[in-house]
């Protein structure tokens, strides 16, 4: 029977301080899954139906960002849904990304020759280092699972989205994980962690796909929203009425850029 | 609780910030009381003294909103009430860590001619136009950190257990020990009569399920989690033996002893629920 497993709390530590010091950088260097022993893993009390899936990786930067979608259901498949407490847990992700998806991680997110940087992307990709929003969006596995959630069926979970259901449960998953612009800035801000206004903006550039490249959009969309929801609670306007807003920001976007 | 307060323009006068619109908004400091499942968020005493805006709020033109945002967890949502006060029941999972609540007054619809009464005289004769969800005023903002503590002095048996339905539709209850509570999954047929059972006679609910399953609990915290599972790090496991040895009650001794004492005499309580009114008679 597969088992997902999770670090036991000291094990996590020591893992994070010997990356901190410099220790043991090559392992991760090299090949294949980190082994623990039994006494540094805790049994995960969701039992997956089958082993690991196994992850498509590329060559080339793009190619590898271009499987991040085919990835996180693969990911969000095999783990299930899990409370956010659940995902939130940090000796979790850092199982998942030394042991079953190693190999992936160190494919997805090469580690750097310098030493500070090699040090810093392996404390993003490969642990959930701090309680910000930014430590998941960082992570290699983390990432995908929570892309997942955030955008899967959103009219199942909030009626006010309910216009926005479409025969395509994950239309706003491959519009997230489609664009490495789009995840950033979405993700990034404060914005993003709210369902109702991160589903708009995402509605927004697909509807706008035909006429306007998704990264300049996001990236005034982003700061747009970003500083109206200082003066304004978004969140208060029925969902037609936001994408509207929204609109009416891409529409200023066009304008500043000299478009039509 | 933590307060803040930020500095931030708007494209209208704001009452609480700077001098544009004289007056407050205020509340008192916000509860959030962590549950198993669910956390109730209340806020009371919210007032705001600009009576423009005062009457916009009785006339549900506006609104006081409290916006509730989690980092860890990717949750920020906005509740609003047209009352002094506002209590609100979340999912507890949604919130890990830092919790930030901003408490403000919004428009509810767009509202031309605006013009606050606390308008600053540098503003004569001028009048505003505010959109639906535009803030008005802005209060205190209060930062909360959500650590689900367990107080052992309050021996709060369901802290550590929770009653759901499971997925067989008939026959007994199933008990799962290894998640952060224990989790009873009773049958679609029982847990249809739980409700109401829970409501009209509650004792029989802890002697004839919570009894049991935390004997079984006690036993297993009596025996010492193996190192080799989730036990020893489940929430659940530590509370109980904190309770325990809070409660000053031998570990060592019986599992049913023990139990009894935590639930305050279950069956006393079982036989006044069911007898209620007969003996009367």
């Amino acid at each position: 029977m597969p088992r997902i497993y999770v670090l036991r709390e000291d094990a996590l530590k020591e893992l994070e301080n010997r990356v901190l010091i410099g220790e043991g950088i090559t392992r991760y260097l090299q090949p294949g899954p980190f082994e623990f022993a039994p006494g540094q893993l805790l049994e995960f009390p969701h039992e997956p139906a089958h082993d690991a899936p196994s992850l498509t990786m590329g060559d080339s930067r793009r190619e590898r960002a271009s499987t991040d979608f085919e990835n996180a259901l693969k990911i969000y498949e095999w783990l299930g849904p899990l409370t956010e407490t659940e995902a939130r847990d940090p000796r979790l992700w850092a199982w998942l990304a030394h042991a079953p998806f190693a190999d992936y991680t160190r494919s997805r997110w090469p580690i750097p020759t310098d030493a500070k940087k090699t040090r810093e992307s392996i404390r993003d990709h490969w642990f959930v280092y701090h309680e910000g929003r930014a430590s998941l969006r960082r992570h290699s596995i983390a990432r995908l699972w929570w892309a997942v959630h955030l955008t899967r069926t959103p009219w199942e979970n909030d009626d006010a989205l309910s216009p926005l259901r479409n025969e395509d449960p994950y239309t706003y998953t491959r519009l997230l994980l489609g664009n490495q612009e789009v995840f950033f800035h979405t993700l990034e801000r404060e914005f993003g962690s709210n369902r109702r206004i991160l589903i708009a903006m995402l509605e927004v550039i697909y509807r706008l796909r035909s006429r306007r490249k998704p990264t300049p959009l996001v990236k005034w969309l982003a700061k747009e929203v970003n500083l109206a929801c200082r003066y304004r609670e978004l969140d208060l306007l029925p969902i037609g009425e936001l994408i509207e807003f929204m609109e009416s920001l891409a529409a200023l976007e066009v304008e500043n850029s000299g478009g039509i | 609780m933590a307060r803040s307060l930020r500095s931030i323009s708007f494209p209208h006068p704001v009452v609480g910030v700077g001098d544009d619109v004289a007056g407050t908004l205020n509340c008192n400091a916000p509860e959030l009381d962590f549950g198993v499942d669910n956390t109730t968020l209340s806020i009371d005493g919210l007032e705001v003294t600009d009576p423009t805006i005062a009457v916009l709020i009785q006339q549900r033109e506006a609104a006081f909103t409290i916006r509730v945002t989690c980092g860890a967890t990717y949750y920020r949502e906005t509740f609003h009430t047209h009352d002094a006060q506002l209590q609100h029941v979340l999912p507890s999972a949604k919130l890990v860590g830092e919790v930030k609540l901003q408490v403000r007054v919004c428009t509810m619809r767009r509202i031309d001619d605006y013009r606050p009464a606390g308008l600053h005289p540098d503003y004569e004769g001028r009048s505003f136009t505010v959109q639906a969800g535009d803030v008005l005023a802005v209060g205190d903002d209060f930062t909360v950190h959500a650590v689900k503590q367990f107080d052992p002095l309050a021996t709060d048996i369901p802290s550590i257990m929770r009653i759901v339905r499971g997925s067989h539709l008939k026959g007994p209850f199933k008990v799962n020990f290894f998640l952060d509570q224990i989790v009873i999954a009773l049958s679609h047929e029982d847990h249809a009569r739980y409700g109401l059972a829970c409501h009209i006679a509650p004792g029989v609910i802890h002697a004839s399920i919570v009894l049991p399953v935390l004997c079984e609990a006690i036993w297993l915290v009596q025996r010492g989690a193996k190192e080799d599972d989730m036990l020893a790090e489940a929430q659940w496991f530590r509370r109980l033996k904190d309770m325990l040895e809070t409660r000053g009650i031998d570990e060592s001794g019986s599992s049913l002893d023990a139990a009894q004492k935590l639930l305050d005499a279950p069956l006393t309580r079982a036989f006044a629920d069911t007898l209620k009114g007969r003996e009367e008679d």
